[in-house]
């Protein structure tokens, strides 16, 4: 009992689509839509992190956008402890965000500049719970504690607050509620290095801790390596491939997800910069229409077969998956 | 360590708040001060004032057109002999009044209308858009005329036709803020703490889109308060009460013959304006995060 409850998966993400309908022309009856989420499906295990990588516009904000009901998906499952998040409304709706929450990406816009601190932290407690006000002030406090803010800066505004210290108030505020899953978008790729690390080591402590399950999205490769269980790799709104981290980034085998490891500068050896820009040069938007392959005019294996048929993603060893006809 | 703590707690006494800031901003305008020293000035005189000079503006003191300063009559009198003074000062309460709340009037409307269009967006937005561009096309004057011809000329018909004819700059200025803000990461953390629509619109994204939606308030006051003045002009005033716009109006037949009872009561009405629109400037740059030094 104690097993199942431990290996059943926390969220469960089916084929879920987003897609924006662009103004139709006031002269053409036709309308048309911008796929940005095209059918992704994942699961994250308690207490995991799952890694969303993929370049600008893969679509890894939008899926997390849409998988916290923050922007309305148009289609597919999500599953929190056997809960089809897109399926409630208002009051349900409104229970359910306890369990689930977001860290913004940017410090500086995620945070109310009118409000205080603990305003800001105590919003879902005020919104979602109905604790006392002593209670709410404890948890508040205990927040301040766990996130290494001191408890005088409590009544500051948030730009009395430095990057970090902003981040560690959005990180107090999306634990206010004590949620089993917190999803960071892009968590920590506004702040410096040197807090980026800091930050990092923050969520893992608490992880720890708490017991939180992450579903950690970022561009940077190096971040999600320390971060993450396993990771989704997303190009143009579809996982091209799903692995472990050792699977992942020892024999990576999609060839985007080849691209994007060569493409992470490293100190030690010098990056090829034009085969580099030779693959990543052509507009990712110029084929978003065609049938076949997203990544089919950038790809160095790239067959005729690819331009007209889209690859399944097909599982090619145990918990590998991936996207694409070259791989098998 | 030490030394840390030191540093942080002097950072802690400069804690103040984005109204502070502005406040602080602002008293280093100095025209924006005097505007708000003048206004400071007319509001007490237009309270207390009456209690001062007692003199009942409509009662006929001393012959017709006599000239300021002559026997004791400070602004003279008007063709009705009636003490100019007297009529400036009671008169003051009325146009404050009605500019005031012709502004609250339509900053209410304004508010309620251009929130929900920013905020709901899709139909909503395109309805109320359309209705706020009917307002906008029509000619106010001549709109605030009929309304207050049709409903009767009392202060309350004429504040809310001054109110019902300018509303439409608000509304457009509050439906661009609610716009941009709307999209903010912050607006985007509270609908995930589970904030209610409502709490949302008012509690979270109008606090943030105030500072424009209070410089045109300020500037409308002077507005409302010349329209009023255009409106009493033409005549279509309470008889029955004093305001500038009225003294104007009913001595406009003799400018040639005593321009002091038309321009007296004309640069009571320009000083308002003036300071209020100064007022209007210097929130305007108090407001703007942009031009605060940081």
């Amino acid at each position: 009992m104690q097993a199942d409850e431990q290996d059943r998966p926390l969220l469960k993400v089916r084929n879920l689509r987003v897609e924006f309908a662009t103004k139709s022309n006031i002269f053409s009856r036709q309308k048309s839509s911008v796929k940005a989420v095209d059918g992704i499906s994942f699961d994250i295990k308690r207490g995991e992190t799952l890694g969303l990588v993929g370049e600008s516009g893969s679509g890894k904000t939008t899926a997390a956008l849409a998988i916290a009901r923050l922007l309305e998906a148009s289609g597919g499952e999500v599953n929190l402890n056997n809960v089809d998040l897109l399926q409630l409304e208002r009051e349900d709706l409104r229970q359910a965000r306890t369990k689930l929450q977001f860290i913004f990406q940017d410090p500086y816009s995620s945070l109310n500049p009118r409000k205080r601190a603990e305003e800001i932290v105590r919003e879902p407690l005020d919104s979602l719970t109905d604790f006392d006000q002593v209670k709410r002030q404890k948890i508040v406090d205990n927040l301040f504690d766990s996130v290494g803010l001191r408890h005088e800066q409590k009544k500051l505004f948030p730009h009395q607050f430095s990057g970090g210290q902003r981040q560690r108030l959005g990180i107090a505020r999306a634990l206010s509620t004590n949620p089993e899953l917190v999803i960071c978008d892009e968590a920590v790729s506004a702040l410096d290095v040197a807090v980026q690390a800091q930050i990092l080591n923050l969520l893992k402590d608490l992880q720890a801790n708490l017991g939180l399950t992450y579903l950690f999205i970022s561009h940077d490769l190096g971040v999600v390596k320390h971060m993450c269980d396993s990771v989704v790799v997303m190009y143009m709104g579809k996982v091209v491939e799903h692995a472990n981290r050792e699977q992942l980034f020892s024999a990576p085998k999609h060839p985007y997800t080849k691209t994007l490891l060569n493409a992470v500068p490293k100190l030690d050896v010098a990056l090829d910069v034009t085969e580099v820009q030779n693959q990543m040069s052509k507009s990712a938007t110029e084929n978003s229409f065609v049938n076949g392959c997203k990544f089919f005019d950038r790809c160095p294996l790239s067959q005729p077969k690819c331009k007209e048929v889209a690859p399944e993603l097909g599982e090619t060893q145990t918990g590998h998956w991936v996207a694409c006809h070259m791989i098998s | 360590m030490m030394d840390r703590k030191t540093e942080n707690s002097e950072y802690l006494e400069q804690a103040s708040s984005p109204s502070a800031e502005a406040w602080e901003m602002f008293k280093r305008n100095h025209a924006a001060m005097a505007g708000l020293v003048i206004l400071f000035v007319i509001t007490i005189g237009s309270i207390f004032g009456p209690l001062i000079y007692p003199t009942d503006p409509f009662d006929m003191v001393w012959a017709p057109f006599s000239p300021p300063g002559e026997e004791g009559y400070l602004f003279g009198t008007d063709y009705l002999g009636r003490d100019l003074l007297a009529m400036v000062i009671h008169g003051a309460r009325v146009s404050l009044v009605i500019g005031l709340s012709a502004a609250i009037v339509s900053i209410f409307i304004g508010v309620t209308i251009g929130a929900l269009a920013g905020f709901y967006r899709g139909y909503i937005e395109e309805i109320l858009m359309r209705v706020t561009e009917f307002f906008q096309v029509l000619p106010t004057l001549l709109f605030s005329m009929v309304i207050v011809a049709l409903f009767g000329a009392s202060l309350t018909m004429i504040t809310i036709a001054i109110g019902i004819v300018s509303w439409t700059a608000v509304a457009r200025i509050t439906r661009s803020e609610f716009l941009r803000i709307r999209e903010l990461e912050y607006v985007m953390a509270s609908r995930a703490s589970g904030v209610s629509n409502t709490k949302l619109m008012f509690g979270i994204i109008l606090p943030n889109a105030l500072p424009p939606i209070i410089v045109q308030s300020a500037l409308m006051v002077g507005s409302a308060i010349l329209f009023e003045a255009g409106l009493s002009f033409l005549g279509l005033t309470d008889p029955n009460v004093v305001s500038w716009g009225q003294i104007i109006g009913s001595n406009r037949q003799y400018i040639l013959d005593a321009s002091y009872t038309v321009t007296i009561p004309g640069i009571a009405i320009f000083v308002t304006v003036l300071a209020i629109s100064l007022v209007g400037d210097g929130l305007n740059d108090a407001l703007n995060p942009k031009l605060r030094a940081r």
